[in-house]
C-alpha cells in the first residue's frame, strides 16, 4: 500500500517569496501548526509570513526539514527540558553548521524562530548568542555586536567603580 | 477564513527597527531568553551591563521579574541549602523559597547596584566546603581566605546593615585546637572585614556558628555527667564598686576550678558577636566609627582571638566608645587572656570615654590579669562588671565560711563540693549566704585586705536546665 500523500502547504514571505512545503515540515512552528489545525477548509491561499523575509524562512525550513519527524515538545516535558536545556550552551554538530551564519541572518534567524515559536531552533540561536557574548569585556561585546556605547562618562566611571569587585576576580 | 487570516497575521507580530537587525534590537522576551535560560556567568552580566543603558536597565528588570523581589520587610536572606547532609540544620536559614542558587548572590548583588535596593540585612551562610553549593560554584566558604571577595561584595550593597556570617562546622573545629597563631592569621581578614562592616555604615553585624549537632553533641558527651544531671544550675553575678577595685590580694584566694565549656550553652546556638551603631546607613567611615558607643562581643572562643586587636584598636583610637562587653567568651586557655587583657588594659588607658566595661560569664579569666586591668583602669571607668561563668554551684553546710572566704574571687567563687539538689533548697541556702557575706565584708581580716571596699551589690542568678 503506498504511503499516504504530504499535505503540501503554501507560505508567502514579506518580499513576496513563496515556498511550498510538506506539513509535517511547517508543523515545526507551533504558530502554523495552530493556525493549521484551526483551518478545517482545504484553503489554496499561501499562508502570510509577514515578518519573515525569503532568505531567513529558507534557512528555517531547512532547519525545520533536518529536524522533521522528531517530536515536538509537549506541554508537559517543556518544562523539564527547559531545565535541563539550561545551564549548557552545547550545540549539536549539525545544528553548530546550521547557525554559523553572519550575525544579521542570526539575529534575523532567532526573531524569526521567535515569531513561528519554534522553540528548539529559538534556543540554538539563543544559544549561540551567549556564547558569543561569554568572556567578552563590554568593550568587545560592543565592537562584536555593534552596539553604541550611550553612557555619560560620569555613568561609566560610576559602573565601572561598582564592579571593580568582579574584574579583578 | 479570511477573519482568521487576519488574525493570524496580527498574531505576534512584532515591531522590526529595520532591515539589519543587531543584538540590541532583539526584543525583550528573546534577550531574557539569551542572557537568562543559557547560564551565563555572573561574570559576564555584570560586563554585559556595561555595554549600554538599555542592557544596564535590562538586566536589573529582568532578574526581579524571573526570580522575584526582595520580600516586603526588605529583608533577604541568602540560602545555601544543604546537599549532603538534608536533615542537618547547620546555618541554614530559610526565608525563601526556594532558596537562592549560588550564583543568585552575584546576581542579587548586582541588581541591587543597579536599583538601590534598600535592603537592610544580609545573611550569608558559610557552609561545608564540601558540599556541592559550595565548591561548585565558587563561593567563598572561608573567611581567612576569601575576605576580600567579601568585603567587595558588601561594599555593593548601597543599603545593607546588617550581616549575619555563620561559620562552617569544619572551621569551628578547626580553630577550637588552633593555637594563637592561628587565630593571628584570621584576626587579619576577619578585622578588614569588620572596618569594612563599620566603614559601610552597618549597624550589626554578628558572626555565629550555625551548627545546633555541635553543641548539642558537647553537652551529650560532656566530661561531667553529672553536669546533665543535676536540675538546677546557678551562675554568679558581682557588681563590685570602683573602690572594690583595689582589693588586691583578697581576690586571689584560690585557685581557678575549670568548669565545663559546654555547661552554660544550654543546647543554643548563635552566640556571636554583635557590632551596634547609632547611626543609620551613611555617612564617612570616621564618622561612623566614631558614632559607635557600645561594643558587645558574645563570642566562643574561636571568634575571639581574631576579634580581639580589633576590639582593642577600637577601644584605645574611639572618643566616644563609652561601654564595652564581653560576653560569654568561653573555652579560651588562660594563656589568652593573659595577653588579651594586658592589651585591652592599654587599650582602655589610652582613651578616657569608656566608663563601664562588663565582663559576664567569659571563662577561665586568670585573677592575676584581671586585677590588673582592674587597677589600671581604675581612674578611668566608673562601672566594673564581672559576672562569673556559669558552674553548678554547690554549698556545703560545714565549708561556708570557705565559700564566703572565695566570694571575692573574680569566678568560679565556690568550690563544687556537693550539689543543690532543688531550688527551695538553694533559697534556703542563699538568705544565709547574704547573712555570711556581709559578715565576711565587715571581717576586719577582709576590710584589711580590701580597703572597706563599698559594694554596690550583690546578684545571684539562678537558672534551671
Amino acid at each position: 500500500m503506498a504511503a499516504p500523500a504530504t499535505q503540501q502547504i503554501k507560505i508567502r514571505c514579506n518580499d513576496e517569496k513563496e515556498f511550498t512545503v510538506d506539513r509535517d515540515v511547517l508543523e515545526r512552528s507551533v504558530l502554523i501548526k495552530n493556525m493549521l489545525e484551526d483551518v478545517t477548509e482545504q484553503q489554496d491561499a499561501p499562508i502570510p509570513l509577514p515578518n519573515v523575509s525569503g532568505p531567513v524562512m529558507a534557512k528555517v525550513l531547512e532547519y525545520c526539514t533536518h529536524h522533521r519527524g522528531e517530536p515536538l515538545p509537549s506541554a508537559d516535558t517543556e518544562q523539564s527540558q527547559d531545565e535541563t536545556r539550561k545551564r549548557t550552551t552545547d550545540i549539536s554538530e549539525w545544528d553548530q553548521k546550521f547557525i554559523t551564519v553572519d550575525q544579521e541572518m542570526l539575529f534575523e534567524i532567532i526573531l524569526a524562530a521567535n515569531y513561528l515559536d519554534i522553540k528548539s531552533l529559538l534556543d540554538v540561536g539563543c544559544k549561540t548568542v551567549a556564547n558569543m557574548i561569554k568572556g567578552k569585556t563590554p568593550e568587545e561585546i560592543r565592537k562584536l555586536f555593534n552596539i553604541v556605547n550611550d553612557f555619560t562618562p560620569e555613568e561609566e566611571a560610576q559602573i565601572k567603580k561598582e564592579n571593580e569587585w568582579a574584574e579583578d576576580r | 477564513m479570511a477573519s482568521q487570516l487576519i488574525a493570524f497575521e496580527q498574531h505576534r507580530a512584532f515591531q522590526r527597527q529595520g532591515a539589519n537587525q543587531q543584538l540590541d534590537d532583539l526584543p525583550y522576551d528573546v534577550l531574557v531568553k539569551v542572557l537568562q535560560d543559557y547560564d551565563l556567568a555572573p561574570h559576564d552580566f555584570l560586563l554585559l551591563a556595561q555595554v549600554s543603558r538599555r542592557f544596564n536597565s535590562f538586566i536589573s528588570s529582568f532578574y526581579f521579574t524571573s526570580r522575584g523581589s526582595p520580600n516586603p520587610l526588605n529583608s533577604l536572606t541568602i540560602t545555601m541549602d544543604s546537599i549532603a547532609e538534608p536533615s542537618s540544620r547547620i546555618g541554614v536559614r530559610y526565608v525563601r523559597n526556594p532558596p537562592l542558587h549560588p550564583d543568585d548572590i552575584d546576581f542579587l548583588r548586582y541588581s541591587l547596584d543597579l536599583i538601590r535596593a534598600p535592603i537592610d540585612q544580609f545573611i550569608c551562610v558559610f557552609e561545608s566546603d564540601v558540599l556541592m553549593t559550595t565548591t561548585d560554584y565558587g563561593i567563598f566558604t572561608i573567611i581567612s581566605s576569601h575576605h576580600r571577595e567579601l568585603g567587595r561584595f558588601i561594599r555593593g550593597f548601597s543599603s545593607i546593615r546588617s550581616i549575619t556570617l555563620c561559620l562552617e562546622p569544619r572551621n569551628i573545629l578547626a580553630l577550637r585546637s588552633a593555637s594563637y597563631s592561628t587565630w593571628v592569621m584570621w584576626s587579619h581578614p576577619l578585622n578588614t572585614l569588620l572596618d569594612t562592616c563599620i566603614g559601610k555604615g552597618i549597624t550589626e553585624f554578628e558572626i555565629w556558628n550555625g551548627s545546633w549537632c555541635i553543641h548539642d553533641a558537647k553537652v551529650r558527651f560532656a566530661p561531667w555527667p553529672f553536669v546533665i544531671a543535676f536540675p538546677t544550675w546557678f551562675h554568679k553575678t558581682f557588681v563590685y564598686s570602683r573602690r572594690a577595685i583595689r582589693a588586691g590580694p583578697g581576690w586571689q584566694v584560690l585557685s581557678l576550678v575549670k568548669g565545663d565549656p559546654s555547661a552554660n550553652w544550654n543546647r543554643l546556638s548563635g552566640y556571636g558577636l554583635r557590632l551596634y551603631t547609632n547611626t543609620v546607613y551613611g555617612g564617612v567611615r570616621v564618622m561612623i566609627k566614631s558614632s559607635l558607643t557600645t561594643l558587645r562581643i558574645s563570642s566562643p572562643a574561636i571568634l575571639f582571638p581574631p576579634l580581639s586587636k580589633w576590639t582593642y584598636q577600637l577601644v584605645g583610637t574611639s572618643p566616644i566608645l563609652t561601654t564595652l562587653i564581653l560576653h560569654k567568651i568561653v573555652q579560651l586557655e588562660p594563656s589568652f587572656w593573659r595577653v588579651a587583657l594586658s592589651w585591652l588594659r592599654e587599650a582602655i588607658r589610652l582613651q578616657n570615654s569608656l566608663k563601664t566595661l562588663t565582663v559576664t560569664e567569659c571563662e577561665n579569666i586568670p585573677t592575676e590579669p584581671l586585677l590588673h586591668l582592674v587597677r589600671g583602669t581604675g581612674k578611668s571607668l566608673v562601672d566594673l562588671t564581672l559576672l562569673c561563668p556559669t558552674q553548678p554551684i554547690t554549698i556545703e553546710d560545714s565549708d561556708l565560711d570557705r565559700q564566703y572566704r572565695s566570694w571575692g574571687r573574680s569566678q568560679n567563687t565556690f568550690p563544687c563540693l556537693q550539689s543543690i539538689r532543688t531550688t527551695q533548697e538553694m533559697l534556703y541556702r542563699l538568705a544565709r549566704l547574704e547573712d555570711k557575706t556581709r559578715g565576711w565584708i565587715a571581717d576586719e581580716d577582709i576590710q584589711a585586705a580590701l580597703g572597706s571596699p563599698r559594694l554596690n551589690g550583690v546578684v545571684v542568678e539562678s537558672r534551671t536546665a
